[in-house]
């Protein structure tokens, strides 16, 4: 039984399926971006090639720069999107790690992967690490508060912290439209939906929000000074962290794996029903990435903070007043 | 053996997933908007997994361009010595490979190869983007191992 | 930044989606170049009579004209030189230099650049 549970931590559904999926995820957002762009786009399991390539390469540091922290940062930022990925409901409305009040530990983790960036970009003795840093930081404290309130949104709802419970009751609501403010909690819902999917690509350093990085003005941001297995790691990140964000928003937003009962194969419908909840996310992120040009560092905060936060918080209030008068 | 096999895995990811970083030491700028061209959705190197990087220390080719000026050369060297190895030097066009039609200037050492060891010359004035396809194609087989 | 660009960019990708991609399939597929394309000089070695008027007019000195022999005479284009201006075949009288349609001429050797043929001089009549 001890050796099934660390399978499970280690292998499927945890680090090993985590890892493959979120590189079939990553070629995925590159190829349907290649071919919005109409053009062929890379053969399949490229991210996987690029990490086993970077892995195998030569590290350089550059002079006075702290190496302690160039070759720390990269390792805590893969574990802690590797700890990230343990939450996901995949094959259960359950992850493998799970408590009251996993929704905000996991949001503590996307903060501390976010904020690691800055002092990645500030040890690197770099101009353009030091600045590519300052701008990675700056989104990030715009995008995390609508994506905070989006969510929080979605657990007012369900009336719980905990992601397994959410995801449940999404998963349930979908069949029992019982009340007229039940049909009415779809205006916030949707709303939310399109606010956490907007905040997920400045969280992922997306194109509209990808200053961080911007490689036509400051070479490559952060991530500048960075080579071989260290560029790996930040770069495995960064494909684990869309599988995390986009199998969160699939669970909280879209019910994520239902918990049907039809016999032999449910564990097997489960998984795909999974599949094609994330699947979706993850083309709506790719159309956003593609269609849209990079904005100025205070344009997308001054975006964040002007228009998105102040829905975000409508649509909390919207969902408040539901449930207060709506007898959802 | 384990050793063997690595080497053969690192080998297979490098021709498949080769970073480009473009670097002009000197160039008139036909042979940059060359590349840019065989980047687009026409040609789309991507399909080999070329990526165009901002940063040299990210690349594995360095893309030449340009007979190297006198100010140029010790830059050149320098963004050479900051890539991390394994590195490929890929020389296009006439300027790079032999000075081309600023091969008596002052100024101008003539070629990539008086300062950096390049394993490729992509001759034309400027070449077609299908010519830098076919050279980096060529240089992707050679790494892997067969030769055409 | 108006909301009707950014529906224009979607529709655009959405069309793009599920339309065959634009892109030439390198290896397999050529794109046909123009009939006055300007590629690697050839060189016809019987039409030459070694009045080395090309090696005078080229810009970049990618012709070279070597004796080896009393008739034996080497004729060098190198390509890395080259710039394809297309000056020698103007101002050759015989019809013996060609500009043709050949681009893949990419080396991983310097000296495989340059097109060595060997030209005989023809005895004065």
């Amino acid at each position: 039984m001890m050796i099934l549970r660390i399978l499970e931590f280690f292998i499927f559904p945890g680090a090993l399926f985590a890892i493959v999926l979120s590189v079939i995820l990553m070629w995925l957002v590159r190829k349907l971006a290649a071919r919005m762009e109409n053009r062929v786009g890379p053969p399949f399991l490229q991210p996987l090639y690029d990490f086993a390539k970077l892995l195998a390469k030569e590290r350089v540091y550059p002079e006075k720069s702290m190496r302690l922290v160039l070759w720390l940062i990269p390792i805590l930022q893969f574990s802690v999107a590797l700890t990230m990925s343990l939450f996901l409901p995949i094959i259960s409305p359950e992850g493998l790690i799970s408590f009251d009040g996993d929704l905000f530990f996991f949001l503590f983790l996307l903060g501390i992967h976010g904020s690691s960036a800055f002092f990645l970009g500030w040890m690197s003795n770099n101009p353009y690490g030091g600045s590519g840093s300052g701008r990675a930081v700056l989104i990030e404290l715009s995008f995390e508060i609508p994506l905070s309130l989006s969510l929080a949104g979605i657990a007012n709802v369900a009336r719980s912290m905990r992601i397994s419970e959410i995801t449940l009751y999404m998963a349930g609501v979908f069949f029992t439209f019982g009340s007229f403010g039940k049909i009415l909690l779809i205006i916030p819902w949707s709303l939310l939906l399109i606010i956490s999917l907007i905040s997920t690509l400045g969280a992922l350093e997306y194109n509209p929000f990808s200053a961080g990085h911007a490689e036509t003005e400051i070479v490559a941001g952060w991530m500048t000074e960075l080579t071989g297995p260290d560029l790996a790691l930040v770069k495995m990140s960064e494909f684990l962290n869309l599988t995390n964000l986009s199998v969160l928003i699939a669970a909280l937003f879209l019910g994520g794996p239902p918990v049907y009962e039809i016999g032999l194969y449910t564990r097997f419908v489960t998984f795909l029903v999974f599949l094609v909840k994330t699947l979706l996310v993850v083309f709506a992120l790719a159309f956003i990435k593609t269609i849209s040009s990079r904005l100025r560092v205070d344009q997308s905060t001054e975006g964040m903070w002007k228009y998105l936060l102040p829905l975000a918080l409508g649509g909390v209030i919207l969902i408040l007043l539901i449930q207060q008068y709506g007898g959802a | 053996m384990l050793k063997e096999l690595s080497a053969k895995v690192f080998v297979t990811a490098l021709t498949r997933a080769p970073w480009v970083s473009h670097m002009n030491a000197g160039s008139c700028n036909g042979c940059d908007i060359e590349i840019v061209a065989a980047l687009t959705p026409r040609y789309d190197l991507e399909r080999f997994g070329i990526k165009l990087m901002g940063s040299p220390k990210h690349a594995d080719v360095l893309l030449c361009t340009g007979s190297v000026t006198r100010a140029m050369a010790p830059r050149l060297r320098r963004i050479y010595s900051q890539m991390a190895d394994p590195k490929v030097v890929v020389a296009i066009g006439g300027c790079a490979i032999s000075g081309g039609v600023y091969h008596k200037c002052y100024n101008a050492l003539g070629g990539i190869d008086k300062v950096l060891p390049v394993d490729l010359y992509i001759p034309g004035c400027p070449p077609r983007p299908e010519a830098i396809a076919f050279g980096v194609y060529k240089l992707l087989q050679k790494l892997g191992g067969n030769d055409i | 930044m108006s909301i009707t660009k950014y529906l224009v960019a979607g529709k655009t990708a959405l069309v793009n989606l599920f339309s065959k991609p634009n892109t030439v399939l390198f290896p397999n597929e050529m794109v046909e170049t123009s009939e006055d394309y300007r590629g690697t000089p050839v060189l016809v070695p019987e039409n030459c009579t070694l009045c080395k008027k090309c090696e005078r007019i080229c810009p970049t000195l990618a012709i070279k004209i070597e004796k080896l022999g009393d008739v034996e005479h080497q004729f060098i284009i190198d390509l890395g030189r080259c710039c394809y201006c297309g000056e020698c075949e103007a101002v050759c009288n015989f019809d013996s230099i060609h500009l043709q349609n050949v681009w893949m001429t990419a080396e991983m050797d310097r000296e495989k650049l340059k097109r060595i043929s060997t030209v005989y001089k023809r005895r004065k009549k």
